[in-house]
């Protein structure tokens, strides 16, 4: 028996090693996009897809030897955006000395291509991100811009609470930096390549028409250069974006300490203490919180314990289900898009205040900017309220807290409460 | 190597050398294991990129203060190389007193055999170095364990216990049954293959499908249940059943260590994926896993030395099982 074990065993390590860390790995496609822009024009994608493929190749390289666009490198505005340096060090084999930090450490659970979809992925909860959409979730701009370099740089030096996204104390800010430019590569391959399946799916391959065909080269030179000049035009329109990010940062305005504690631990002993100044900024803030104009209630329920509306979907799953017209609650509908790699959708869970965990940051400036700025990807919008007004409701969400080893379910919003019934 | 009291035991094959060197062997093999671990753990199985030298040192000499003050991950390495040569020197110590003082033909063969298999594990550790090859890694992670069980085995292939098996215990429950044989054995077997299943899950690649690995996962988890389930029943038949304490002793602990198991198993998902139910503890829910963090080390190495543990635990079952089924159908036994 142990011998059949041993042999099962043998059998078991060598069958799911199918790829070997030696050989070239590839970036995937986007299976699931271009199935659905096929179903949209009613062709065939599979020519786009070597054509798009093709044409990122020939643009952004492959995982082991990537390349930065020309029409980037030859633009001084685009000069800061990634480095090849950079590039070089998080691409690559871990195995070769000063490269590799992104197989070694983001790829098991983003996948090689950046697709959320290491694997890992379908495991975990949340979603690991998708950068191909282009959408980050903690940033310091407004919904509808790219995070900033920095952005990216503090949730890889941070890792996020609740998640399977870790802290890696041994990440230099150099190899952190690097990383950050490959996840910018990564978010504008992919965003190029859903540009370039897009325009693949209004053309009519049937009567000739191609995207890229490498071949005019030679026999069409003009027609060639048409072509690619389309293609870098995607190139450029989703680093422009990128390239916008710092000049569109939203600075938190300063906060009075006095009313504003840098800690929940000092906010509920000030709330301990009867602090009338704090007491009244909670009170606002649970106004404003219920209130139709801020509409956190709505989603958060009346006690902030994430138990209001609870049906929605975050944009990476919207993306492939009710943006082609498929219900998100019809399982069947997607099971051709998951056999192409999708994963299965899930609601949206709004943020419960009583766990005190917040996934962008917990000090007062980082849920200012949650509440204020939004969160991309997600029902969360961007507050419609006086901007001095967002401080009681970063005090009010805060003192939701229960801590679980006080042993008791009273809230501080409970002391609030209380407190001003007296 | 026959002294008097062996004799007035009715065992005078004993030899107290070659059990103190099979023991030992098995007593260094154990922490080999965690170290092995700790070397997956924090990767620092290229922080020595030559062998059998190290950086150009016979590893003996590799002056000490330089690995023990040094780097954490050539702290752990290097230990690694010389608790792995300790254990080749006593195999090669085991296989001289089997030939010199045990009578058994077999078991001379078998200490060969264990000598055997310590190189070869010795030499998969080095082409995992030389070739940075995760394969190899793998198989070197899953011989380790197999290794640690069959050491562990040969303490009870040497102890005065095999050669009296049934010493002192006239008017008791003399009988294992074949069931009881039959399942621990499996129990070995079983423990053995979810530890290759965990070897895979914990040398994940970036090139793995999400497909293949919620597919080890949730092989990983019904052989868990499958092994408590099989420790539930194997501890059942040792209590109610004339049986002899030496198996039920080594099943109670086997049904402990898989208990300990499953709980480091949910702990080291934690620590490496999150809690999936973040409603489920608020503490965890704000927990931020740290890579290569000390309490994360621990409970994933702690998981996967278990495991050996487990396999061991499990051989050791099975050797006695079956060598008291033998003595008495031999008749051995009144």
């Amino acid at each position: 028996m142990a011998w059949i074990a041993g042999a099962a065993g043998v059998a078991l390590l060598a069958g799911c090693e199918r790829t070997a860390p030696t050989a070239a790995v590839q970036f995937e496609p986007n299976w699931v996009y271009a199935y659905q822009i096929g179903q949209r024009s009613e062709q065939s994608m599979d020519q786009a897809l070597v054509e798009v493929e093709s044409a990122l190749e020939e643009l952004f390289g492959t995982p082991d030897v990537p390349k930065w666009p020309a029409v980037l490198t030859e633009d001084e505005e685009y000069a800061d955006l990634v480095s090849m340096e950079h590039l070089m060090a998080a691409s690559g084999n871990p195995s070769e000395p000063g490269r590799g930090l992104f197989r070694k450490h983001c790829a098991v659970c983003h996948g090689i291509t950046g697709n959320g979809r290491g694997p890992t992925a379908a495991l975990l909860n949340p979603y690991p991100r998708d950068f191909r959409l282009g959408k980050f979730k903690f940033k310091s701009t407004p919904i509808g811009s790219k995070p900033t370099k920095d952005d990216l740089f503090h949730t890889i030096q941070t890792g996020i609470p609740g998640t399977t996204m870790v802290k890696i104390p041994e990440l230099t800010e150099q190899d952190i930096a690097a990383l950050v430019d490959y996840v910018i590569y990564l978010s504008i391959r992919g965003q190029v390549e859903r540009s370039l399946l897009f325009e693949a799916g209004e053309l009519v391959y049937a009567d000739g028409e191609s995207l890229y065909d490498p071949s005019l080269k030679e026999t069409d030179p003009e027609a060639f250069e048409e072509q690619w000049e389309i293609i870098e035009d995607y190139v450029l329109d989703e680093a422009d974006a990128w390239v916008e990010a710092e000049d569109r940062v939203k600075e938190v305005p300063e906060r009075d300490r006095a009313v504003v504690p840098d800690t929940t631990e000092e906010l509920l002993a000030r709330i301990a203490q009867g602090d009338s100044t704090i007491l009244a900024s909670i009170e606002r803030g649970r106004e404003l919180f219920l209130s139709e104009k801020a509409s956190c209630s709505k989603c958060h329920g009346k006690e902030g314990r994430g138990d209001g509306q609870t049906n929605d979907y975050d944009d990476w799953a919207k993306e492939w289900t009710k943006k082609f017209g498929l219900d998100p609650e019809d399982e069947a509908s997607q099971i051709p898009l998951i056999a192409r790699g999708a994963l299965p959708v899930r609601k949206v869970a709004p943020r419960n205040f009583e766990e005190g965990v917040f996934r962008g940051g917990s000090t007062p400036e980082a849920l200012y900017q949650r509440i204020w700025l939004g969160i991309e990807g997600t029902p969360m919008p961007a507050a419609a309220v006086d901007p001095q007004d967002i401080w009681d409701l970063v005090n009010y969400v805060r003192s939701l807290y229960k801590p679980q080893a006080a042993g008791t379910n009273t809230s501080t919003s409970d002391q609030v409460a209380a407190n001003a019934r007296r | 190597m026959s002294d008097s009291r062996n004799e007035e035991q009715g065992c005078p094959q004993f030899s107290k050398l070659t059990h103190g060197l099979a023991v030992g062997l098995t007593v260094v093999v154990f922490p080999l294991i965690w170290v092995g671990g700790l070397v997956t753990t924090y990767d620092a199985g290229m922080a020595v990129p030559d062998w059998p030298t190290t950086y150009g040192w016979n590893m003996f000499a590799y002056p000490a203060s330089t690995w023990l003050f040094g780097p954490f991950d050539l702290m752990v390495e290097h230990s690694h190389r010389l608790l792995a040569s300790l254990s080749g020197m006593i195999a090669i110590g085991l296989v001289v007193a089997a030939w010199k003082l045990d009578r058994r033909p077999w078991f001379r063969w078998w200490a060969v055999g264990l000598l055997l298999l310590v190189i070869a594990q010795g030499v998969l550790g080095g082409v995992r170095v030389l070739l940075d090859e995760r394969l190899v890694a793998k198989i070197h992670g899953c011989v380790g364990p197999a290794f640690f069980a069959l050491a562990a085995a040969t303490g009870v292939l040497t102890s005065r216990w095999w050669f009296a098996p049934a010493a002192g215990m006239e008017g008791a429950g003399r009988r294992v049954g074949k069931a009881v044989a039959i399942v621990v054995s499996g129990l070995c077997a079983l423990s053995y293959l979810q530890l290759v299943l965990g070897a895979q899950l914990r040398h994940i690649t970036g090139w793995m499908s999400h497909r293949s690995f919620r597919g080890l996962v949730h092989a990983h988890l019904a052989m868990a249940g499958l092994l408590l389930m099989g420790v539930l029943v194997a501890a059942i038949m040792v209590w109610w059943k004339p049986t002899i304490p030496r198996v039920r002793r080594w099943v109670m602990g086997l049904c402990l260590l898989v208990v300990l198991q499953i709980v480091l198993g949910c702990a080291t998902w934690v620590v490496n994926y999150a809690l999936p139910w973040s409603e489920l503890n608020k503490t965890l829910a704000g927990y931020t896993i740290q890579a290569k963090g000390f309490v994360e080390s621990l409970v994933v190495t702690a998981h996967m030395a278990t495991g050996s543990l487990i396999v061991a635990f499990a051989a050791v079952a099975s050797v006695r099982a079956w060598r008291f089924r033998w003595v008495v159908k031999q008749g051995r036994v009144q």
